[in-house]
């Protein structure tokens, strides 16, 4: 493993970037009919039979795709904020704990947040008319798997640290601090592992 | 008479010509994208019955079965006899008053045990026990769960606000000398008192 794969494994951020370099942030692109297909990449395509092909209707920014992209957002709207800005605010909360001493209490709204998203996500994956949007968005899928990994271990880090706070001027603020590294690295080195082994790939501008 | 072979293949309309294999294998990538598309969705939908089984196991868990008379007869009076230790009051801390009180006994023992814990939802507050003005501890969370202490049966026992999240730190505290629960509000750096005298 040379330094540039062993960074991609230690930053599965990069995939994000990837899928941006790979297909752009917005990729429209259609599936071809085989023959289109082989012209387009420049591949000899053998007429075996006669070939009656219905031309296939290409893709229009019609009015039931656009409302179908405004409902599509409208779901995404909250989930995408919180998984972007939570990663950032647990971090100042860390920080703010190892400061000042005293705990942040978020456990229990934390799971109902993370429940309600974790529904709104799966809505947005399992229904296929949804589903395309994740093939117009190539980025979005790993945008959304790791930035969600990186929240639970971050929101698992702070309730861990709290621990440690019960008391004020406590030996155990040590012992959880030392313990909330230890789970940090430990979860972080297994998204790395999966992340490497099973990357977040996406299918620019496809269809089902 | 013409016989047609029924295996001649018949062009027609929407017919399509076998795929080539470079479409063979564009279509299988897909297929295998759609799998783990799904793969993750279903993982996001198991993550969320988890959590909401969470939520209802902790309703569940944290629904006291406590008479909702008392409950009202707590809130007004501020202190209860029957209601067990750990209560969740369910009160607006507008609706409390700040009061200091003295705690007449007639326990024998030399000490006694205090129970302290919040009222309210856990948010965050600190506050700091004394008796006869020497701290017992360092300042501690208040939680649901009620933390125990072990004073003497005459003393001036002085719960302090240490940290108040928000609208100031609601607690109930209990002494197990007349086993009377006092359902008391104190302000950051306020301290309430409570005298204990043996009759």
């Amino acid at each position: 493993m040379n330094v540039l794969e062993f960074l991609k494994f230690l930053f599965p951020e990069y995939q994000i970037l990837n899928a941006v370099r790979l297909y752009g942030l917005i990729s429209l692109k259609e599936k071809k009919q085989p023959a289109q297909q082989a012209i387009m990449d420049n591949q000899p395509y053998v007429y075996s039979q006669a070939v009656l092909v219905p031309v296939a209707p290409k893709h229009k920014i019609g009015i039931s795709s656009f409302f179908r992209f405004l409902l599509f957002a409208a779901i995404m709207a909250y989930p995408l904020y919180f998984i972007t800005t939570f990663p950032a605010n647990q971090i100042e909360d860390i920080y703010s704990v190892y400061k000042s001493g005293y705990v942040i209490l978020e456990g229990s709204q934390n799971v109902l947040f993370f429940t309600l998203i974790f529904l709104l996500l799966a809505l947005s994956i399992m229904r296929a008319s949804f589903r395309k949007m994740y093939y117009r968005l190539p980025w979005l899928m790993a945008y959304i798997v790791i930035m969600t990994l990186n929240s639970i271990i971050l929101a698992i880090a702070l309730s861990i640290l709290n621990l440690g706070h019960h008391v004020m001027n406590s030996n155990d603020a040590v012992t959880y601090f030392l313990l909330m590294s230890g789970q940090i690295v430990f979860c972080r080195l297994l998204m790395c592992i999966l992340l490497f082994k099973k990357p977040v790939t996406t299918l620019g501008g496809g269809t089902e | 008479m013409n016989q047609v072979n029924p295996n001649t293949p018949q062009p027609s309309f929407g017919w399509e010509p076998p795929l080539s294999e470079q479409q063979l294998f564009i279509n299988k990538k897909e297929q295998r994208w759609k799998k783990t598309f799904i793969r993750i969705g279903a993982s996001f939908l198991i993550a969320g019955l988890l959590g909401i089984g969470y939520l209802i196991y902790f309703i569940i868990v944290s629904d006291d079965k406590v008479d909702e008379a008392e409950l009202e007869k707590a809130r007004e009076l501020q202190q209860s006899v029957k209601l067990p230790i750990g209560v969740f009051l369910d009160i607006d801390k507008n609706e409390l008053s700040s009061f200091d009180t003295t705690v007449e006994h007639h326990f024998n023992g030399d000490t006694g045990k205090i129970y302290i814990w919040d009222i309210d939802f856990s948010d965050g507050d600190y506050v700091q026990v004394l008796v006869d003005g020497v701290a017992l501890s360092e300042p501690f969370l208040i939680t649901s769960k009620p933390k125990i202490f072990d004073v003497p049966s005459k003393a001036v026992v002085e719960v302090k606000g240490i940290r108040d999240v928000n609208d100031g730190i609601s607690y109930g505290i209990t002494f197990s000398v007349n086993e009377i629960s006092y359902y008391n509000y104190v302000e950051e750096q306020q301290s309430n008192r409570y005298t204990l005298i043996r009759k």
